[in-house]
């Protein structure tokens, strides 16, 4: 360090400095230990601002969040023109090969969400990331965030309470829920969650949080008639704890038409018969992802013959991870038991039986796809009755705003805004 | 009642026990010391001379307020302070020295007992308010080469690197 004074004094005689941008601009182009000392001043706080557009003018092309939507307030322009110019730069700005964002602490973003609006994708901003290493705070500022939010994904999210969740979703116009792996401080205010109405959710997913909190979520959603409204749901719990929440889902959720089951690996996929489908009166078609193929069929057929009413079952979705494992000699009998049985369904609602081949897997021809439907289900196969194709991605039905968190330690709500994110430590 | 303090280049300082005590390291030491005088290896004596002079002027100063180790932004410093402090800069540095020594860890003891609030604020006040803040004051508006020249610091920069950081300390707002 220069001029004879260790680090931990020029840190303080640099805190002299903060705020005096110029200063610490020109402090930067000093020597090297001294940018790593302006820098970690400069860009402590960056600001960010969503741009707002004319409803005429384009959006910026870009497909997707691969590139940096947002543009500092000194960067934004009335013209036109320079709209589709001002994302680029502020991408280079935070891939640069020096890293200014490296000393980021917080971020304060204004969204001013319009038509044109597309948010950074859900980990731009992660801590502990390589972009964001030291990234522990995030604000934001919006007048209307949370109200134009359709769907909601918060992923390791540390509630302060779960009136905080209530408020959050109340505020909403949430019509898919995404939450795993989050954990409230204190439990709800009962008075509180008769007086919020919550949001038309039709999509409900919780994976991997306590019984306690889905039950009360329920509670909630029933206290106002709306767990009725609550078409698809997706289990994910993975371990026996988990489960006794899916479950309470399965049980409390009897208008459920779409059900979405992750299997996972072999141990979960023999716990898919295991759960309660007494109550699932509505179902018409079950999708079973991300299996590991060692043949889930008799756990399959165990899970149909367990419904409330099978004879309602229009449609079963099936995504292969690996076809190596599908035994192709004809003999299969748990695949042929399951074949029998949703050929006889077929002559009630049943329509398709549907073979995705999932996106983790190296392409298969259509051959081998049409062999693995022969060989395994032979009924359905002649009966018109199975479809094998290539698993499409997720889409966003309807208009409205994705928004979803990732690892938050607390997160704050006021009002319809959410005031700020603090950011695992 | 007076202690005796020995600096580096053993010169020997006889003082007031209430003024040396408005040093932490001082008053830790003076308990195990008994009579014999206190070392200062780290310490010259023109130094100890100019800590000295600040903790006579600072004696009866009122306990400030708890420090929860923020440091003030302001960069004011009072008039009897700016005059103290208009040294070189040589000068100035080995002040700023030996007072970051002569302070030691004093959120820690600030924590444990009241008093010491005041030896080390007296300390802090020279280590990181007076000494400090002059030498931000002094870098305050310069150019980078104006710094350099000031301080006697290398550029090690590539002219590349120049270029880049100039391109991203553009997105830095002046606020």
């Amino acid at each position: 360090m220069s001029s004879h004074l260790p680090t931990e004094l020029w840190e303080i005689i640099f805190d002299g400095l903060l705020g005096q941008i110029r200063t610490l601009k020109a402090c930067s182009l000093v020597c090297r230990s001294w940018k790593s000392l302006a820098w970690k001043r400069l860009f402590h706080t960056l600001y960010l601002r969503y741009p707002t557009w004319d409803q005429q003018m384009a959006p910026p092309k870009t497909p997707s969040w691969q590139s940096m939507w947002a543009r500092s307030r000194k960067c934004l322009s009335d013209n036109a023109s320079e709209v589709d110019e001002g994302w680029a730069p502020l991408l280079l700005f935070f891939n640069s090969p020096l890293q200014p964002t490296q000393y980021t602490v917080r971020i304060k973003m204004g969204l001013y969400l319009n038509e044109s609006a597309v948010a950074p994708s859900f980990d731009f901003f992660e801590a502990d990331s390589s972009r964001f290493p030291s990234l522990r705070e995030i604000h934001v500022l919006s007048n209307n965030l949370i109200s134009q939010v359709t769907l909601l994904e918060l992923a390791r999210i540390n509630f302060r309470s779960f009136n905080d969740l209530m408020t959050l979703l109340a505020s909403s116009r949430c019509t898919e829920l995404i939450i795993s792996d989050s954990t409230w401080k204190s439990q709800p205010d009962v008075q509180l969650s008769h007086q919020l109405h919550p949001p038309p959710i039709h999509t409900l997913s919780l994976a991997r949080i306590e019984t306690w909190a889905i039950s009360t979520l329920c509670d909630w959603l029933h206290h106002f008639d709306c767990l009725r409204d609550i078409r698809t749901l997706k289990l994910q719990g993975r371990t026996p704890e988990h489960r006794q929440g899916d479950d309470v889902l399965l049980q409390r959720c009897t208008s459920v038409q779409f059900l979405y089951v992750c299997i996972g690996d072999t141990y979960t996929c023999a716990s898919v018969s295991s759960r309660d489908y007494s109550s699932c009166f509505a179902l018409r078609e079950i999708t079973l992802t991300e299996s590991c193929w060692e043949n889930p069929c008799a756990e399959i057929l165990r899970m149909i013959q367990k419904l409330a009413r099978p004879e309602r079952l229009e449609r079963i979705k099936l995504e292969l991870i690996s076809l190596d494992l599908v035994d192709l000699s004809g003999n299969d009998r748990e695949s042929h038991e399951l074949d029998d049985y949703l050929f006889n369904l077929s002559r009630r609602a049943f329509k398709s039986l549907v073979l995705h081949t999932s996106r983790h897997v190296q392409p298969v021809s259509m051959d081998s796809e049409s062999m693995v439907s022969q060989f395994m289900f032979p009924k359905l196969y002649f009966a018109g009755r199975l479809d094998t194709r290539k698993a499409e991605p997720t889409t966003l039905l309807g208009r409205g705003y994705k928004l979803g968190f990732r690892k938050a330690d607390a997160f704050y709500v006021q009002g319809s805004s959410i005031a700020r994110i603090d950011l695992k430590g | 009642m007076s202690i005796t303090i020995v600096t580096s280049d053993n010169e020997q300082f006889c003082v007031e026990k209430l003024v040396a005590q408005r040093i932490a390291l001082i008053e830790d030491m003076v308990e195990n010391a008994g009579d014999r005088p206190i070392p200062l290896p780290n310490v010259t004596a023109s130094v100890l001379r100019k800590i000295l002079e600040y903790c006579e002027h600072h004696k009866n100063d009122p306990l400030p307020p708890y420090d929860d180790g923020s440091r003030s932004r302001t960069t004011h410093i009072s008039e009897w302070d700016q005059k103290f402090i208009t040294v070189d800069q040589e000068m100035l540095f080995e002040i700023i020295l030996a007072a970051n020594y002569l302070e030691m860890k004093p959120l820690l003891y600030v924590r444990l007992n009241v008093p010491r609030v005041q030896c080390l604020t007296a300390c802090n006040a020279v280590a990181g308010d007076i000494g400090c803040k002059t030498v931000a004051n002094m870098i305050k508006g310069k150019s980078p080469e104006e710094i350099r020249k000031l301080f006697n610091i290398v550029n090690n920069f590539t002219p590349e690197e120049e270029a880049q950081i100039r391109k991203e300390a553009e997105w830095a707002e002046d606020r």
